[in-house]
């Protein structure tokens, strides 16, 4: 028989409702990729507190998100990773969550992000150098791959696959996401030959943060806006510059998702909107050094920066759109990565 | 045979047996010593090997341990569709990998082979990126599927040539953890292949050291041999080595060899050393003896030396007294041969020899000899007047008056005293080293004369008798012993021709032509 003290007892127990605790977003993002003013003005807004998680690595990025277990609730995606989260579920459908017009996106950033992200900031991918180290600034992939030899041990790469192969098969004049392993053995021959040159497989903008590193790169492989990160990080200089290489642009886009998993993807989804307003798109964009994905935002910019072929890429030169590799030409690109490694290491 | 020689053949093969006797000896200690020490050099070698090898088995089951246990994996296992799986959960298997990368070049592979045998992931260190797992490892996989193996390692040599020590674990394909039975055939293989490089390095070290390759077995070896290692590597893999006996045959013949140069030059030192020894102390006396006897047999020394005590020095003290009693006895018979028995002086015999021992040296240093030949007058008057034991007397007396004389005047006149002897019946000669004109010659014929002054008298009877002195010398008259004679002979008869009882030197005659007859016919 219950006891009528021990029942009440349970009634309590089950009404008891614990203090709310303060919201938070947890952001996946690459660093240095958002304006901490809109962070503050968000927070400052809606009470909520966006916590931002950095990655530097594509891949490990989606290794996150796959994970079950990593509190993810929003995350900055490039397109040619995107689809292939969403349609495994992990992804939020933003079909649902229509944006109004003026926050919307040009078309072109629309369809490379799809139904599961909302376009976030374009760029290209090309050298980031220093202006006061490089006498001759870079113009092609191949002063970057067959760098000077006043450039040996000088030089970083990045640790992925995509954006090393898509130096070298730039370089060959064959498309980046090329899976034809005939094209990657002779993307792999070539960045074969500048190992000796090569200083660290990262990204300038995390190399340069490591001591031993530091003052020690003097050109690598990165995107545009990593030059602003580099300018900021390498303490006054600021001599740091971004060149499309003339091979060819290789134009992506970041898009922002919010995972099927968040506890909170409504407020994530207020955050997205926040974002992709044309004052805070261009706030942004004005902050990162970077184009904005949204015309209305992009005609808030300041002239100087639309006429600046560091953040928007010459006129003249072909431009190719970033798409993923196929998927049975991954496991040969990882591991021509971690071979370049194997060899770097072996030196 | 001499005695050197005896003592070397004596010597010789015991020494040689003796050294040859230490020598083999020597090499079986040693080759005991070699084997024992062989024995636990190869062991350690092995257990080296072993050690090296279970470095590489530990760095396999961590990697094992390590992807198997990862959220990366179990999220790899629980998903169906492939695409998505490479794309965005592979990487994360590799990202197990590389956290234990040695980085020390050891090559190492994670693969993943489905429950049909299929290769679906595949990841490794290397430097080349178009390598894929070999033939080799694929048949290990679908052997340890088929056989539902939960665990299985071994040592393989890919098609390439290379080993590598393969590890492969099935895993139950939603957990990732090991299958129970009923479920073993839809487990998923988890494969970890390592090249083993050092172990390889060390394992190529020993087959080139032993020249012999060391066998593998996934049974378990006994040793083969007094010098064979067998390590256990694995719980399935035996490795053994057994050097060639061409390996311990070569050691121990080097040794063999130094055994028989050292038995042979330590024989030979020793033989000499021996040698020397035995030449000092015991032959060598006996061949000193034999020459200081034969030096007296060749007339070269008198005496003999004595080299102390033992038996050589009693040998030696025998024979020197032999020889003195024979020397005694030589000279006695000598001096009974030289000597006249009525007049105790040297006989004719004596003489002649003198002579010849004069001439010799006249020959070799120019001292003149000069012969005075004396002759008795009257004797055969006290012979037959007084019996011939008077004669006897007065030859006796005689004899000691001329020696007397000889060797005064000798004196007086500081020269060699010569010799007198008895030359025949009444007839005496005397021989000295110096011209006839010599004072000494004038003296000695004058005191010879003055001896018969009157006569000469004995036990107090004058008997009348003279002597006439014949005086030749050589090379003034004579050239030879014969010559000198006979001049002397010619001279004496030439003074008793005279009138007796004076002397003539043969120098002052008229010249008269020698025939080497005396005018006495003798």
């Amino acid at each position: 028989m219950w006891h009528p003290v021990w029942l009440l007892a349970g009634l309590l127990a089950l009404l008891y409702i614990p203090p709310a605790r303060a919201v938070s977003l947890n952001l996946l993002i690459w660093e240095w990729d958002l304006d901490p003013g809109l962070v503050k003005a968000w927070t400052g807004t809606t009470g909520t507190e966006l916590n931002q998680i950095i990655f530097d690595n594509g891949e490990r990025r989606d290794l996150l998100i796959a994970s079950a277990d990593a509190p993810i609730d929003m995350a900055v995606i490039d397109s040619a990773h995107i689809d292939a989260l969403g349609q495994r579920g992990l992804l939020v459908d933003q079909d649902r969550y229509p944006l109004p017009p003026e926050a919307r996106s040009e078309a072109r950033w629309r369809s490379m992000c799809g139904r599961y992200g909302i376009p976030y900031i374009w760029g290209g991918t090309g050298i980031v150098y220093r202006a006061d180290r490089v006498s001759t600034p870079p113009e092609s992939w191949a002063d970057l791959l067959r760098p000077a030899p006043a450039l040996a041990g000088h030089v970083a790469m990045t640790d992925d696959q995509e954006e090393i192969l898509a130096a070298a098969l730039g370089f060959l004049g064959r498309p980046m996401y090329s899976g034809d392993p005939e094209e990657l053995k002779q993307a792999f021959a070539i960045l074969k030959a500048q190992v000796p040159a090569v200083l660290t497989y990262s990204l300038p903008v995390t190399a340069q943060q490591e001591k031993s590193f530091r003052d020690r790169i003097f050109i690598g492989l990165g995107n545009s806006g990593d030059q602003r990160t580099l300018n900021m990080t390498s303490g006054g200089s600021r001599s740091w510059r971004f060149v499309t290489p003339r091979d060819g642009a290789i134009l992506w886009v970041d898009c922002l998702a919010v995972l099927a998993r968040s506890p909170h993807p409504d407020l994530a989804e207020r955050f997205i909107a926040f974002l992709a307003r044309p004052d805070n798109a261009a706030r942004n964009a004005i902050f990162l050094q970077q184009p904005t994905t949204n015309l209305h935002a992009a005609a808030l910019l300041p002239q100087t920066m639309r006429d600046d072929p560091q953040i928007y890429p010459p006129a003249g030169i072909p431009v190719t759109y970033r798409r993923s590799a196929p998927t049975d030409s991954l496991p040969l690109r990882r591991r021509i990565l971690s071979a370049l490694i194997a060899i770097h290491d072996a030196q | 045979m001499t005695l050197n020689k005896r003592a070397l053949a004596l010597i010789f093969p015991i020494v040689l047996l003796g050294y040859a006797l230490a020598g083999g000896l020597a090499c079986y200690g040693y080759r005991t010593a070699l084997i024992g020490l062989q024995k636990a050099r190869l062991d350690q070698e092995v257990f080296q090997l072993k050690s090296s090898y279970a470095d590489y088995v530990s760095l396999g089951s961590r990697l094992l341990y390590v992807v198997r246990n990862s959220n990366a994996f179990l999220l790899f296992l629980n998903e169906t569709d492939e695409a998505y799986r490479t794309r965005a959960l592979a990487v994360g298997i590799q990202d197990s990998l590389q956290s234990l990368d040695p980085r020390d070049d050891t090559f190492v592979s994670c693969s993943i082979f489905q429950p049909d045998g299929r290769l679906v992931f595949h990841s490794d260190n290397g430097q080349d990126p178009f390598s894929t797992a070999g033939e080799r490892q694929r048949a290990f996989a679908r052997a340890a599927i088929a056989d539902e193996a939960p665990t299985r390692s071994a040592l393989i040599v890919e098609d390439d040539g290379l080993p590598y020590l393969l590890m492969s674990s099935l895993v139950q394909a939603r957990t990732a953890r090991q299958p129970v039975l009923s479920q073993r055939e839809q487990a998923v293989l988890l494969q970890i292949a390592i090249r083993p490089v050092h172990f390889q390095a060390l394992r190529s070290a020993l087959e080139a050291e032993y020249r012999t390759r060391i066998e593998l077995s996934a049974t378990p070896l006994a040793p083969n041999g007094e010098l064979s290692a067998v390590t256990r590597l694995a719980p399935d893999l035996y490795a053994r080595l057994t050097p060639p006996d061409s390996y311990l045959h070569g050691r121990f013949r080097r040794i063999a060899t130094i055994s028989v140069v050292m038995s042979l030059s330590l024989s030979l030192v020793s033989i000499g050393v021996l040698m020397v020894l035995v030449r000092r102390f015991v032959t060598g006396p006996v061949e000193e003896l034999d020459r200081q006897v034969s030096g007296i047999m060749a007339q070269q020394r008198e005496t003999i030396d004595l080299p102390g005590t033992g038996e050589v020095g009693r040998l030696a003290a025998n024979v020197r007294r032999l020889h003195w009693e024979l020397d005694q006895a030589l000279k006695r018979t000598q001096r009974l041969y030289e000597t006249d028995s009525v007049t105790g002086i040297g006989n004719r015999i004596y003489f002649n020899e003198m002579l010849e021992r004069f001439f010799h040296e006249e020959r070799t240093t120019g001292q003149p000899v000069t012969m005075l030949f004396i002759d008795l007058d009257n004797f055969k008057m006290v012979n037959d007047g007084y019996g011939h034991r008077a004669g006897d007397a007065l030859l006796e007396a005689v004899a000691h008056a001329l020696v007397q004389a000889l060797s005064e005047t000798a004196r007086a006149c500081d020269a060699a005293p010569g010799i007198a002897a008895r030359f025949a019946g009444d007839e005496f000669a005397v021989l000295v080293q110096a011209g006839p004109r010599t004072a000494y010659v004038q003296d000695l014929v004058r005191s010879i004369l003055a001896l018969f002054q009157g006569g000469f008298s004995v036990d107090g009877v004058r008997h009348p008798v003279t002597a006439s002195i014949g005086v030749a010398s050589a090379p003034e008259d004579a050239l030879t012993t014969t010559l000198l004679i006979s001049c002397a002979d010619h001279a004496m008869y030439h003074a008793k021709a005279s009138g007796r009882n004076t002397a003539a030197f043969h120098g002052d005659l008229p010249t008269v032509a020698l025939t080497g007859k005396s005018p006495r016919n003798r």
